[in-house]
């Protein structure tokens, strides 16, 4: 339903998109798994002598699980998500960068993988006309970069292939807690109102990079770069650390859904993101989506939403400065349900297009064009 | 500041989107696979049977069975008229007294009832226990307890099948199906049914006096005795409420039961439980 939950959330994915709404599940005791295949592909035009950098990801891993039951006057859960992950592994050539016969390769490994686990617990009042949730989850974010980079070009001068390796590690790592505080009404009969607030707390963060370099140099002592002269020592390695810990955006989701008919629910969520990074306005996307059951044994569900970036604006005379690529994005998926069971298959598309500067310490910027498919399968069960 | 000033609007339309106007029934979320799932099945009334042969057990566990035979068989006698009317075809109801001098009774999902003989030596006639076993059988034929637990039989569907080799979910079952069997022995012994399935049994039950020739004040009479007395007895579960009470006698008035005669029976129950209790 392209994200739009919030006003929903009767079954474990509530646990994470609004905890209140666990407290209208129609089973006493229902578990939820999910199994996605994530590709994503991103292309940025222009980068080296005119030639496009493409970098591609996938992944297939268990995205989800949940669990609810009654626990005393309200409902008990437990989930598990992994809200991003990305696994790209990416081996690329430029030829003829620099002058004809040269050659630029590139191999990068990334992987990204933010994993939240935690219980949540629900309570109605007023006859479950009026439902609040908590769900606090443990954050854990992992991130591992390996970059290697190998120039190669003929001089003349040295009668020789001179060449230029860079191998660059990063890791970090981030600690934290996640609490969803959720709320859910139905201020009018057919309608479903639901808000949450969550912020991501970083308790603890720590980083390494290290680069390492090795250059077999021309011999010929010119300045000239384009002679492909050594600039600095022949072999050279750096190692950084950092403990910064990062201050991420408060978030608030406000939805609302409609059930006119059993047969039939239109679902709509704004998603609110604090400023960061001097920005005067908050980030806002949003999603629309709508369930439609063929039967009481088959429904077919269809969302259209935004994934803006919550990066600032790329400026000409800056460099190094995070790329800002803005998605917008659909979904379609197919349930069947038994009695106890639904079993559920879907894809999600997404594409992007924004700015970037992938070229270290230039101001040149680059256009991006991006694309994310996400195939994913989900059941859940009900006793 | 904007980071103040952006937390409290936000808590502030967390706030205004929980205002104090609600809908009158919460019901419309229910989606067309919520309604073909409550479709009762034959493995749904199997695993009924089987939920309250294990309530029913864990009953006899708490309090000992009476071994007189003809009070038991006099029981099922009454019992088994009512539940003739009870339109659960597929149940086979059967009527137990425990050795108990407390005044209750209770009843297991699948057709099992006890009652005590405190509640016995509390009636004046025969249609005041058909009351009282009325009252417990339109528990069982109304599926409270098993709407409340959600119990459901087996679902071997294929997509079944492939959805609990994704989610893993057998032993789930299982533990869920024992902490169901737990909370009904809750409702029985301590919380007691919610009050609108206990409005509702009275109101089966009256209906059930009434085709079974039974006089159909026989509950309201027994009530109010019972509630009288109630600040005396150990009745914990459900003692009769006088909102309760005063239910009962509306529901007869509104039946158009409250006037007619019908059978009390008073002598052959002073017969059957003479010397027995």
């Amino acid at each position: 339903m392209g994200g739009a939950y919030v006003a929903i959330s009767d079954d474990p994915s509530g646990l994470y998109y609004n905890p209140a709404g666990i407290e209208h599940a129609a089973s006493s005791n229902l578990s939820g798994s999910m199994n996605a295949f994530h590709i994503t592909n991103t292309k940025y035009h222009n980068v080296l002598n005119g030639g496009d950098w493409e970098r591609s990801s996938s992944v297939l891993l268990p995205n989800f699980f949940g669990v609810i039951q009654p626990l005393g006057k309200g409902t008990l859960g437990f989930s598990y998500a992994v809200t991003d992950a990305i696994l790209e592994d990416q081996d690329q050539t430029f030829y003829d960068i620099a002058q004809q016969g040269s050659k630029f390769h590139i191999n990068f490994n990334n992987q990204d993988t933010t994993y939240n686990i935690g219980p949540s617990y629900a309570l109605s009042l007023f006859s479950k006309k009026l439902n609040i949730g908590l769900s606090v989850y443990g954050h854990y974010r992992v991130k591992e970069q390996i970059f290697n980079q190998l120039f190669e070009v003929y001089s003349a001068a040295d009668t020789k292939t001179l060449y230029e390796w860079t191998n660059s590690y990063f890791h970090s790592e981030e600690y934290g807690v996640k609490p969803i505080l959720g709320v859910m009404i139905s201020p009018f009969d057919k309608l479903s109102l639901g808000a949450t607030i969550s912020k991501t707390i970083l308790l603890n963060a720590s980083s390494q990079t290290i680069k390492a370099k090795i250059a077999d140099c021309s011999t010929v002592t010119e300045a000239d770069p384009n002679k492909h002269v050594c600039q600095l020592t022949p072999i050279e390695r750096s190692q950084t650390s950092s403990d910064y810990v990062r201050d991420l955006p408060l978030n608030v989701n406000i939805g609302l859904a409609y059930f006119p008919t059993p047969a039939l629910v239109i679902s709509a969520d704004t998603n609110i993101y604090e400023p960061l990074w001097g920005q005067k306005l908050p980030l806002v996307n949003a999603s629309v989506g709508a369930e439609y059951y063929v039967s009481g044994g088959w429904a077919l569900r269809s969302g259209f939403f935004s994934n803006l970036a919550n990066t600032p604006v790329l400026k000409t005379t800056k460099s190094s400065q995070l790329e800002k690529i803005d998605f917008f994005g659909l979904s379609l998926s197919v349930t069947r349900f038994t009695r106890s069971t639904s079993l559920s298959f879907g894809m999600t598309q997404q594409f992007g297009a924004g700015k970037a500067q992938v070229v270290s310490g230039s101001s040149a910027m680059q256009n991006v064009s991006a694309s994310t498919t996400t195939g994913f399968l989900s059941a859940s069960y009900s006793y | 500041m904007k980071k103040t000033l952006f937390t409290t609007s936000a808590l502030l339309l967390m706030l205004h989107t929980s205002a104090t106007v609600f809908a009158e029934d919460e019901d419309f979320r229910k989606r067309s696979h919520h309604h073909a799932s409550d479709l009762v099945t034959e493995s749904d009334i199997q695993t009924e049977i089987k939920f309250g042969r294990d309530v029913a057990a864990r009953i006899l566990g708490k309090y000992p069975l009476s071994l007189d035979s003809d009070l038991t068989r006099y029981v099922n006698l009454v019992g088994k008229s009512i539940a003739q009317q009870a339109g659960r075809p597929e149940l086979v109801f059967r009527f137990a007294v425990l050795e108990a001098d407390f005044v209750n009774a209770y009843s297991a999902p699948g057709g099992y009832v006890f009652i005590s003989k405190g509640a016995i030596k509390k009636m004046q006639d025969e249609s005041e226990l058909a009351a009282a076993l009325a009252h417990e059988v339109a528990h069982i034929t109304q599926r409270h307890i098993v709407k409340e637990f959600k119990i459901k039989g087996k679902d071997d569907s294929s997509t079944s099948g492939l959805t609990k080799l994704i989610g893993g979910s057998q032993d789930a079952a299982r533990v869920a199906f024992n902490q169901a069997v737990d909370s009904a022995m809750k409702v029985l012994f301590e919380r007691g049914y919610k009050h609108e399935d206990e409005i509702n049994a009275d109101q089966e039950a009256i209906l059930l006096l009434a085709a079974s020739s039974y006089d159909p004040t026989a509950l309201q009479r027994y009530l109010e005795r019972i509630h009288k007395s109630s600040k005396t007895s150990s009745h914990k579960t459900h003692p009769p409420s006088t909102k309760r009470v005063n239910a009962v006698a509306t529901l007869l008035r509104e039946e158009g039961l409250d006037k007619v005669k019908y059978t009390t029976a008073k002598e052959r129950f002073t017969t059957s439980v003479k010397g027995k209790l």
